[in-house]
């Protein structure tokens, strides 16, 4: 082990590195299109809900982990679950490290669309023939190796290099975020957008497909349970604050969510509300790349807004990418490589296993598709670990330890032996029983591809934990 | 909009930017008051300020 101490500068270096990590294209392109498409008002309820008893308790135990363990998610699990635990912070690094690779395409889209959108290309050009010729092209793999760069540039000089870009990307894409949702708010006809966003739908409570959603779009949009904030908490200090920074963050990602909606919808209902129901079923791409740059377009001063709207896109993306390639970085950095030769093997896999996702937009349908449904299953994991620690005792000498700003209180406890693993089971049955797309293990978005390779990494991830138990038993 | 749906804009987006700001403002105080202490050379051994939540 020569890792050297790496601490972050201040609080604030730490929250907005997290903020960083958080806000992700999942808050501007996903919320705003789930939204819409489960209930508005109805769905937002069971989302506030889910912050409350998925996202924050889910933080907190990462947060407790990464200062506890001091290690990436292998060696965390391994040291606070137990060395036959190993397996599950190796399946949490899998799953953010497989989205890293096809996270550094989606960052090179935006990257490609914030050069079309100051160039004056996309308010010149249709947008739906420009994203065709893009995604048609070897761009993407180039702009693909431009935000990799990026991020192994920033993640080269370690915490401090991550904490001096976080400082000035995230109150630049709060400002970013809330000048576009206070134009798209001044918009003539806005009100129906707003009206559309918030207008319960009371039966709707009942139907449990909006409290799954709700579920998944938390998990998804706050990045809890990815071993994200697991490894940025490695580098808090001693007496660092864990359920405050929790909570801020928290609530400090959904604010840019609701801000995103409310910027989307409407801009959406005061553009074109005759197209609502085909742009919010457009998917993320076919919403931000092609609806949004038309609905720019027919704003007054809308290049202006555009060029913010792919700037904080960028921004957001960016962030988000830099926490992956640390976390990846940081477990190979336990088993004793260097900051510096770790970077170098995963931007160079990053590169070499992000490629396929950038020359085929359906390859990187299927990665998303079969990683992020993997989230729930690290959500599933930290609880387990976290139980098998004893929640109660890490409540009590980690969340409630040194530097505590806020007393956590036994519901925590409960929320993570017991609400959480039912929460994550429910849905990865609903999941299977759902079958989306077919069993068919062949097919590109079916459940048979998700358990396909969730089967051959859990197997090998099994393997090696074994084969690690007994080198051990024989040394 | 109708009275409900005004009712759903204020509560939800109070909720979430109140409790964001509500969240930094503590987190604000905190710092400033463990700053406070440590010019004042004082030491710090639970940090002090819990809220119990």
């Amino acid at each position: 082990m020569s890792i050297e101490k790496e601490e972050f500068g201040s609080r604030w270096g730490l929250v907005l590195a997290t903020l960083g990590m958080a806000v992700g294209t999942g808050n501007i392109w996903r919320f705003p299109r789930i939204v819409a498409s489960n209930g508005g008002g109805s769905f937002l309820i069971a989302w506030v809900v889910f912050l409350l008893i998925w996202s924050i308790p889910l933080m907190i135990v990462e947060f407790a982990f990464g200062k506890r363990a001091r290690l990436g998610t292998v060696g965390a699990f391994s040291r606070l679950a137990g060395r036959g635990h190993a397996w599950m912070g190796g399946w949490v690094a899998l799953c953010a490290t497989a989205i890293m690779f096809y996270y550094s395409v989606v960052a090179g889209w935006c990257l490609r669309y914030l050069g079309a959108s100051l160039t004056g290309e996309l308010a010149r050009q249709d947008s739906a023939a420009l994203w065709q010729s893009f995604t048609d092209s070897w761009q993407p793999a180039f702009t693909h190796l431009l935000a990799m760069l990026f991020g192994v540039g920033v993640v080269w000089f370690g915490v401090r290099g991550i904490e001096r870009v976080a400082k000035v990307l995230i109150p630049t894409l709060f400002v970013l975020v809330i000048i576009l949702a206070i134009r798209a708010v001044t918009l003539p006809g806005a009100e129906r957008g707003l009206e559309f966003l918030f207008s319960p739908q009371w039966h709707r409570l009942g139907d449990v497909r909006i409290w799954l959603e709700a579920l998944t779009q938390n998990a998804w949009d706050t990045g809890a349970g990815w071993g994200l904030i697991l490894t940025y908490a490695i580098y808090m200090g001693v007496r660092e604050d864990v359920s405050l920074n929790a909570f801020l963050i928290g609530f400090g990602n959904n604010s840019v969510s609701l801000l995103a909606g409310i910027t989307v919808l409407c801009t959406v209902f005061a553009i074109n509300p005759a197209a609502q129901g085909q742009i919010v079923g457009a998917g993320n791409e076919g919403l931000t790349f092609i609806w949004m740059p038309q609905l720019f377009e027919h704003m007054a001063g809308g290049a202006v807004f555009m060029a913010i709207f792919f700037l904080a896109l960028s921004f957001a993306a960016l962030t988000s990418l830099i926490s992956m390639l640390e976390l990846a970085s940081r477990v190979l950095m336990d088993v004793g490589l260097k900051r510096r030769e770790a970077l170098l093997w995963v931007g160079g896999a990053g590169l070499a296993f992000g490629l396929p996702s950038a020359l085929s937009i359906d390859f990187l349908h299927n990665q998303d598709w079969v990683w992020g449904v993997g989230l729930m299953l690290s959500g599933l994991f930290f609880a387990l670990a976290a139980r098998r620690f004893g929640v109660e005792r890490l409540r009590r000498e980690v969340v409630n330890g040194p530097g505590s700003d806020l007393y956590v209180g036994r519901w925590w406890v409960g929320l993570i032996s017991v609400l959480v693993p039912v929460e994550a089971i429910t849905l990865m049955v609903w999941w299977l029983w759902q079958g989306r797309g077919g069993w068919n293990p062949l097919s590109a978005s079916g459940t048979g591809t998700v358990l396909l390779q969730w089967g051959i990494a859990l197997i090998v991830l099994l393997l090696w934990n074994l084969r690690r138990l007994e080198r051990e038993v024989e040394t | 909009m109708n009275p409900v749906t005004w009712l759903m804009l204020v509560g939800v987006c109070g909720f979430v930017w109140g409790g964001f700001v509500y969240f930094l403002i503590r987190g604000m105080r905190s710092e400033a008051a463990k700053s406070s202490r440590e010019s004042e050379g004082k030491s710090d051994p639970l940090s002090g300020g819990h809220t119990e939540l």
